[in-house]
């Protein structure tokens, strides 16, 4: 078990409800990903549609936790309202903070998230930033009341893993006391167990699961996946060395002689 | 008859108080939240507000999110 905001939850794979090839297979990968987090988003709703209700519908059958971004917002104000709109419509203090900087990749503009993760904790938001892996924007987000921080892997939807494990892995030592979940840019399974190797406490992704040629069954490996990096980290990885060191005893083999 | 701009698109509305609009569209039991000119709008104060000519509305519903 671990503790995600005011959550004890057992997974620690958050994942996304996008991008599925059906309703049905978005269904059958949540459930086989183990997952107790998904994401939502909110759009405009289009008259000649069922306004959404089918969806979240099937979403709320799941009886999961429920975590809405603000995807899509430039703006301070626009990320603000959006999180105002998500916490009426989702009934829930969580808000997966998106403020994007940069339309090519997807960065988040670190000034306006902190300016926007400010006013949102002061309104009572449990605020999940997703930032960039600097550690001085980190710090700061802390400072404004985060407990909760979700640095990107590589830019959403890439699928390159970890880009910087350093960077990672500095703020892993430096924010012992905070729950850090990579968010975006996680492609396979391998990467999910890097970042809970490293003690990352979560990992949050759609696109890998979504857009793989069987969802479900990848939706299987990354749940497997969650369970191999998190019992890494807490069984402690040998340390890496340059020299061959034997595994199987040297003293009494057969045939040895000084040389 | 007032003129506003609901999810980007011009219409035109008899109705001037915000939760008798709202009902006037296709929206019954659909689960929603608003904006009125970028700002968020409880469903609690519907009945309250009186709208204007040249009012932004953004009318969104849940949907698929990453």
């Amino acid at each position: 078990m671990w503790q995600l905001a005011d959550k004890q939850l057992e997974s620690r794979l958050l994942i996304g409800t996008a991008l599925y090839p059906s309703p049905e297979i978005m269904m059958q990968s949540i459930k086989a990903s183990g997952s107790q987090v998904v994401t939502v988003s909110l759009r405009r709703q289009n008259p000649t549609e069922s306004g959404g209700k089918d969806f979240w519908k099937m979403i709320q059958s799941l009886d999961l936790n429920i975590l809405p971004n603000t995807a899509g917002c430039h703006s301070v104000k626009e990320a603000i309202t959006t999180a105002q709109m998500a916490r009426e419509l989702f009934n829930t203090n969580w808000v997966k903070l998106e403020v994007i900087g940069d339309d090519y990749n997807l960065q988040p503009d670190p000034f306006a998230l902190l300016e926007a993760t400010q006013e949102l904790i002061s309104q009572g938001f449990e605020v999940f930033p997703y930032c960039t892996d600097d550690l001085v924007l980190c710090e700061k987000l802390v400072a404004a009341g985060c407990k909760i921080l979700m640095p990107w892997g590589a830019p959403i939807g890439t699928g390159k893993g970890l880009v910087n494990p350093y960077a990672l892995r500095t703020l892993r030592e430096r924010m012992p006391n905070i729950t850090l979940i990579v968010d975006a840019g996680i492609g396979a399974p391998s990467h999910a167990v890097e970042a809970l190797q490293m003690g990352y406490d979560g990992v949050l992704l759609n696109t890998a699961v979504a857009q793989a040629s069987d969802p479900v069954k990848m939706a299987q490996a990354f749940n497997s996946a969650m369970l191999a990096g998190r019992l890494a980290y807490e069984s402690g990885v040998m340390p890496e060395r340059d020299l061959a060191q034997p595994s199987t005893p040297t003293l009494g083999t057969p045939f040895w002689h000084q040389g | 008859m007032i003129e506003i701009i609901l999810n980007g698109t011009k219409q035109t509305s008899s109705e001037t108080n915000l939760s008798l609009f709202l009902s006037s569209r296709e929206n019954q039991g659909a689960n929603f939240a608003v904006a009125l000119n970028e700002e968020f709008v409880p469903k609690c104060n519907y009945q309250k507000i009186e709208l204007k000519s040249g009012d932004r509305i953004e009318l969104v519903v849940p949907m698929q999110g990453g």
